[in-house]
């Protein structure tokens, strides 16, 4: 028979006890009660149509047909749907008005085109083209020239903060600070600059 | 606390924590995620346009004494051959392999890779057979749309399980010749976006076009691809910092590189020398053939002039040409070779020999986990002589009619055509030649994959999945075959499936006014099955048990599975009971047609 | 220590067995409304007054009138608030002197007392924003976390939403970009001035080309089109029927400025897009095979082979080139069938003497249209609609799931118990898992029960596909909604029900006479606008927030989860009240989120 003191403590004891374990066993309830995500955030990149402009306003006239290759014609790896009556068709010859701005916007290769989404999350496959797109315009002295000349620079340019800064721009226009990649890199050339700045993912964002 | 406290407290947290554990999993469960940490590869290889299995891998007798009524027009081989035409029997020949009946092209051998020859009864080790499934819609292209997309503009199986993927390919579908729109190739479709690679035959080489976009571009004197590599991944670190686009970028990145490094490309050789043995397989299977009772005797073709008497429908009406001479067709032509074997020398499957070496590589390679195969016909039939119907005259006098060549001179000499699976215009004759040596192409392929899959370790992780949009119904005569709507067929293959099984219940002869030829014998019409509350298998319930199998979601969840995996030995057992041919009863065919 | 063991333990099996049951979809946390008259205890005194004018003068004509809330009637447009004299509701009664129809009640007039009122009602109406139902209350708003690094300047901004909506970058001489980095311009202005830039009729530079383009590809991204791999898919339909038919509506309606967003739903005029045309083209769009076909040389057809009765049509072809415009399609002599076929088997097809009106609508705007009728039609051709078997239930499953982004199932098991027939031949008609989808879908089916799929000809190379709208005969009553099957089903008038459980998990049950009523109850459904709103803030933000039932497991919801759902039922309801779909796009590009690098402002995301 235990006295009236020990009997208060354990009674203390039990409720505190009592408190604890509901607690516990309650917590599983308040872990999985409020995880139910009921959104998606995919990355908002930009379709073929402005992977192209972006580059063609970059590199250059010459780089259309590297575009057209490499990057209009993957409708899926890219996105952005064709319009179906947007037509020229490459047979036709009569007329003397060619309009060529319609021809990067018809269903090549089927109407089913026109229902693909106005963007595309990447997969690899977008980024593996984009990597060998930028290869291309970076190795064709043309296209290079072209940019490079646009930056307000030369092929022998100094690598001057400021002159980096130059090239930056022509992908991130609004870029305030300067990455220190940039100046980190050895010996490096205005190929290799440009080559890994059209690389690079985050302007493909608008 | 004292210590007694301690351990019932600790007790009592244990089992807080198993509690916690069970209502994750029922929570787990109701948010319909997946657990399941291991994925499984997935194979759709689908023949496009319905071609008629029950020369292939149709099971229309599931065990030797259930109820079968012969159709004049479903045959599988020669019971007895002679010379001119119309001097043969066909026959519906089996092949007892576990006690099930398979068509009688199993009882033989197919060629095998490096040469020599093999048993095609070797597929039927872990082979489960799903029959009399009601597609309910007609239709080529939006069944075989169906085939991964069950709802039709739904999700695909191939896209849920790319969303659970991580793999460089989101899903790769194999076109073949079709436009990839109309067939399953097309049907990708992922509640996440995602996008598959479809490669059909405008493109040269499957390899390098998968390729193509991590080839190396050629690299200019002064990049470095170390330096350039370096430089790249500093720099996306420092633009992507704090973005919640970093992870993503970083991981399309990196996998890209290795792709490029990795070098698809040099895996060429190796490609083309995998190409060159299905070719091979498939050449051997096609051209040239010896099959007992297929092709091991001389096959005359028709040869006018030619009397029988007259016949007439059910309804009637006088037979027509194509009725009386039908066996012999093929689209517009009747077949008029002296040796009608000779018509497959050099025939084709376009396409097939790229899709299963691609395939290999794939799932070797791990570059998907999901392969839409469309597969096309019989082709490049090389016709020595033919004639079409305006060339025939047909003499009706008294009870005899006669037929005869209205100009000997105007017969067709020399013509390349192919096999119509689609086989509205195309008799027993042919059909049954051109679908046993299709079959014969495809199980000496898919044999030789699954030896690879065995060899990679990686056959027990993949269901390989074989089937058309829906079986063939015969005509009242022999003029051609019609769709047969109601009973679609479905063939699993996968590692942990203890073969032959066979499940689903066909009627053995079907009097639904609702068929297009109805009472004409055992075709595959899908029957009620018990434990679907009495209703016919529907394809929903086949996609749930793919999916059940790939651990994944289904597309149409509420269509029951049919398999159960047992969570031990992920043995995949039917839940359904062994197929029956059964009777047909007249309050049936009131819900043939569903919504 | 007994009760120390026990009481926590039975405790938690307590709790964690109500929390699993409730988080069964299957049972209801609303208050069920049965009947589809709105409660009236729930409007305001003056509209309370103005509905029981309604009840006793109008609705034994309009009975839908009964379904009306206060709000409704300024939604579908016929009450202008503030403005008595503009509003349709009033112009249109005799006595009220506003210059207009004055004509109605036909037979005996409202008495000036009761035109007092109603007049008074309208004015008194502010444009005031809805409130969401009392029942439905999201919890707590989460605080954000922007990250000022990664907040774009005006000058940014505007660079995102030209890049967004014309695809590609402002070049230097860009007049707004000017004005917006000399702070003349805020950025929400200057993306605003874009769209009006890209209005039809005014000018026609390449931004606003491309502009109309982007939004018109992704309004057509919304629609599916069953028809291109429906039975021998008929390739030249397309150059006779826009492919990007019910897009048409969404365009319109953001780029006119005469066409408000109610109207996509509204109307019975088919759409037809103005192009440029500048390059005559020969060639039919959809390439059959592979191989381009030009339309000079094989043509249309009507018409069976057989006895030499095919052929050639003329039909208005689809305008090519850059979109200009969208105007009401008036049908000509053009449009008229003089024959058609119920299949395309050479054998078996019957020919039926026209005209046949290629261009008939049902009214509702975009649902009742032929192209969106036509794309979903999911039958056979030739097949008449039977109330049973035989209902066009891809087009009501798409209703649902184009416009209001809600999938089925959409109703609870203790909703459709009522509708189960034991004597039913039909399968689906006796179990209430399958009426949870059948009862949405079969009522809604009913209002397209006049159209069947017909055939141009049976031409081997294509044919032309196009909705026949049987005439609906009122003589014969309205028949039951849910039969087995009934042979003058298509002919009855085409009344029907909408039955849903919207997403404030309410049990939505309206009636229907026809298409038109029908577009008027989509247009009162909050899901519409809040569907509408989740697709523009997936391509402005990349952000695709699911719409569901949100009353089951509100609950369970993740706080940024919640947010978003608030964000999304807020934009959803503006857009209801002003009806303008650049007013919705000024509304995201407004918000924090979009001004944000990676569209993010809360942590953890």
């Amino acid at each position: 028979m235990l006295s009236l003191k020990k009997r208060i403590l354990k009674i203390q004891k039990d409720r505190n006890f009592f408190l604890v374990m509901t607690l516990l066993l309650c917590s599983p309830l308040a872990v999985y009660g409020n995880s139910k995500k009921i959104y998606r955030a995919d990355r908002r990149m930009g379709d073929r149509f402005y992977i192209a402009s972006r580059l063609q306003r970059i590199f250059g006239a010459e780089s259309s047909k590297t575009l057209e290759e490499n990057i209009l014609s993957k409708v899926r790896a890219f996105g952005g749907a064709c319009s179906p009556y947007n037509v020229i068709s490459e047979f036709q010859k009569e007329g003397k008005k060619r309009i060529n701005h319609h021809t990067k916007y018809r269903c090549y290769s089927g109407l089913a085109d026109s229902k693909v989404e106005p963007f595309i999350d990447a997969g690899i496959l977008r980024t593996g083209h984009l990597h060998k797109t930028c290869d291309l315009l970076v190795a064709k002295q043309q296209t290079y020239q072209f940019a490079i000349n646009l930056a307000g620079l030369g092929s022998n340019s100094a690598k001057s903060d400021s002159n980096l800064k130059k090239m930056l721009r022509l992908f991130y226009p609004h870029s305030k600070k300067l990455p220190l990649a940039l100046k980190k890199v050895k010996n490096p050339s205005w190929k290799l600059i440009l080559s890994s700045l059209c690389k690079s993912d985050y302007w493909q964002i608008p | 606390m004292d210590r007694r406290d301690l351990l019932k407290f600790g007790s009592f947290g244990a089992a807080g924590f198993l509690l916690e554990g069970l209502a994750g999993g029922i929570l787990s469960e109701l948010y319909g995620a997946s657990t399941n940490t291991s994925l499984k590869n997935y194979l759709l290889v689908n023949l496009f346009m319905a071609p008629a299995r029950w020369p292939m891998d149709q099971i229309l007798k599931p065990e030797r004494n259930s109820s079968f009524y012969p159709n004049p027009f479903i045959k599988n081989k020669f019971s007895n051959i002679g010379a001119g035409s119309f001097n043969f029997e066909l026959d519906y020949g089996t092949s007892d392999i576990g006690g099930i009946q398979f068509p009688h092209i199993w009882n033989y051998e197919v060629p095998r890779a490096g040469g020599g020859s093999r048993p095609m009864r070797e597929l039927a080790d872990h082979f489960l057979a799903i029959r009399g499934c009601n597609m309910i819609l007609d239709g080529h292209f939006i069944n075989n749309r169906r085939l991964d997309a069950p709802d039709p503009g739904g999700v695909s199986i191939s896209g849920i399980l790319s969303d659970l993927s991580d793999r460089p390919y989101s899903g790769i579908s194999l076109a073949g010749i079709t436009p990839y729109m109309n067939s399953a190739a097309g049907a990708f479709n992922s509640p996440n976006g995602k996008t598959p690679v479809i490669l059909g035959n405008e493109v040269k080489d499957y390899l390098q076009y998968l390729a193509n976009p991590f080839s190396v571009a050629a690299p200019t004197k002064d990049i470095s691809q170390k330096a350039g590599r370096e430089l790249l991944t500093n720099l996306m670190n420092e633009l992507g910092a704090n973005s919640r686009y970093f992870k993503t970028s970083n991981s399309n990145r990196k996998k890209a590189e290795e792709m490029m490094i990795y070098g698809l490309e040099k895996i060429s050789t190796e490609y083309s020398a995998i190409f060159m043995k299905y070719q091979n397989l498939i050449n051997r299977s096609l051209r040239k053939t010896n099959i007992k009772g297929v092709t091991d005797k001389v096959i005359p073709g028709l040869s006018l002039p030619f009397s029988t008497s007259v016949k007439r429908k059910e309804n009637g009406n006088a037979y027509k040409i194509e009725d009386y001479l039908g066996t012999y067709r093929e689209r517009d032509e009747y077949l008029l070779d002296n040796d009608l074997r000779g018509i497959f020398d050099a025939a084709e499957i376009y396409e097939l020999a790229q899709q299963f070496a691609i395939s290999e590589i794939i799932f070797k390679e791990k570059l998907s986990h999901s392969i839409v195969m469309t597969v096309g016909g019989v082709a490049n039939l090389k016709v020595g002589r033919a004639t079409d119907e305006e060339n025939i005259v047909m003499k009706t006098i008294g009870d005899k009619v006669h037929f005869s060549y209205k100009d000997p001179k105007a017969i067709r000499k020399n013509l390349v055509t192919d096999h119509d699976p689609d086989s509205h215009e195309a008799g027993s004759l042919t059909t049954f030649l051109s679908c046993s040596l299709a079959w014969n192409a495809i199980s000496s392929c898919l044999l030789e994959y699954i030896d690879q899959l065995k060899k990679a370790k990686i056959f027990d992780d993949t269901l390989i999945h074989v089937t058309t949009e829906f079986e063939r119904e015969p005509a009242e005569t022999d003029s051609g075959t019609h769709h047969g709507v109601t009973g679609h067929s479905s063939t699993l293959i996968c590692g942990k499936i203890e073969g032959p099984q066979v499940i689903g219940n066909i009627y053995d002869i079907s009097h639904d006014p609702n068929d297009v030829t109805p009472s004409c014998g055992t075709w595959g019409k899908g029957a009620p099955v018990a434990e679907l509350d009495h209703n016919e298998i529907v394809y929903g319930n086949i996609a749930s048990s793919i999916c059940k199998i790939l651990g994944i979601s289904s597309p149409t969840p509420a269509s029951k599975s049919l398999v159960r995996i047992d969570p031990n030995s992920k043995k995949i057992t039917p839940l359904i009971s062994k197929a029956k041919n059964v009777k047909f009863k007249k309050t049936h065919f009131k819900n043939s047609k569903r919504s | 220590m007994k009760t120390g063991f026990w009481v926590p333990v039975l405790l938690f099996l307590a709790i964690g067995s109500i929390t699993l049951y409730l988080k069964d979809s299957n049972q209801s946390q609303a208050r069920v409304t049965t009947s589809h008259s709105i409660d009236l205890s729930k409007e305001s005194p003056q509209y309370q007054k103005v509905f029981k004018i309604l009840e006793t003068s109008c609705n034994h004509c309009h009975s839908s009138y009964a379904g009306y809330s206060e709000a409704s009637w300024v939604i579908t447009g016929q009450v202008i608030p503030g403005n008595p004299q503009r509003s349709y509701l009033y112009y249109h009664l005799r006595g009220s002197e506003t210059g207009g129809a004055e004509s109605m009640p036909p037979k005996k007039a409202l008495s000036k007392e009761e035109l007092r009122v109603l007049a008074e009602w309208i004015r008194g109406l502010s444009k005031g924003l809805a409130k969401m139902p009392a029942s439905f209350s999201l919890p707590k708003t989460l605080a954000k976390k922007i990250n000022p690094a990664l907040t774009l300047t005006e000058e940014e901004v505007y660079f995102r939403c030209h890049s967004q909506f014309s695809r590609s970058a402002p070049d230097s001489e860009d007049q707004l970009l000017a004005k917006v980095k000399k702070g003349l311009l805020s950025s929400v202005d200057a993306c605003l001035q874009l769209l009006k830039n890209a209005t039809f009729n005014s000018k026609s530079d390449s931004i606003s080309n491309s502009i109309r383009r982007t939004f018109h590809g992704l309004h057509n991204s919304w629609f599916n089109n069953f028809l291109l791999f429906n039975l021998q898919a008929s390739f030249p339909s397309y150059d006779v029927l826009d492919i990007t038919g019910p897009a048409l509506y969404f365009t319109k309606s953001l780029f006119s400025s005469d066409f408000n967003f109610n109207q996509i739903l509204s109307g019975n005029q088919n759409l037809r897009a103005v192009r440029s045309q500048e390059v005559a083209n020969d060639y039919f769009i959809y390439k059959k095979e592979s191989s381009e076909m030009r339309l000079s040389q094989h043509g249309f057809f009507v018409g069976k082979e057989k006895n030499k009765s095919r052929k050639n049509w003329n039909p208005n072809f689809v305008a090519r080139g850059n979109l200009l415009d969208i105007k009401a399609l008036k049908a000509d002599s053009k449009d008229l069938l003089p024959l058609y076929l119920d299949q395309t088997d050479s054998y078996l097809a019957k020919i039926f003497k026209g005209p046949l009106n290629i261009r008939q609508n049902l009214g509702g705007g975009l649902i009742g249209s032929q192209s969106f009728l036509l794309f979903n039609h999911g039958r056979e051709l030739g097949e008449t609609m039977d109330g049973g078997l035989l209902l066009p239930r891809r087009w009501s499953k798409m209703v649902f799931s184009n416009l209001l982004c809600r999938e089925l199932p959409l109703l609870r098991k203790v909703d459709v118990i009522k509708d189960i027939q034991k004597k039913s031949d039909i399968s689906f008609r006796k179990q209430a898992s399958c009426l949870q989808c059948h009862s949405s879908i079969d009522p809604l089916a009913a209002a397209a029960r006049q159209m069947t799929a017909v055939a141009s000809s049976d031409h081997p190379d294509g044919y032309t596909q196009h909705i026949r709208l049987h005439s609906s005969n009122p003589k014969l009553g309205n028949g039951k909604l849910l039969v087995d099957s009934d042979t003058s089903y298509h002919l009855r008038p085409p009344h029907g029900r909408l039955r849903y459980r919207n997403l404030y998990g309410k049990l939505v049950e309206s009636s229907f006479q026809n298409m038109q009523e029908l577009g008027q109850r989509l247009l009162e459904q909050d899901d519409l606008y809040i569907c509408t709103a989740k697709r523009y803030l997936y391509f402005l933000t990349g952000i695709d927030v699911a719409v569901e039932d949100y009353s089951t497991q509100l609950k369970s919801y993740d706080p940024i989860s919640l947010e978003y759902i608030r964000f999304l039922i807020f934009l959803g309801k503006r857009l209801k009240q002003h009806q303008n779909l650049s007013y919705l796009i000024k509304d995201i590009v407004s918000s924090d989120l979009y001004r944000q690098r990676d569209y993010q402002i809360y942590a953890s995301d």
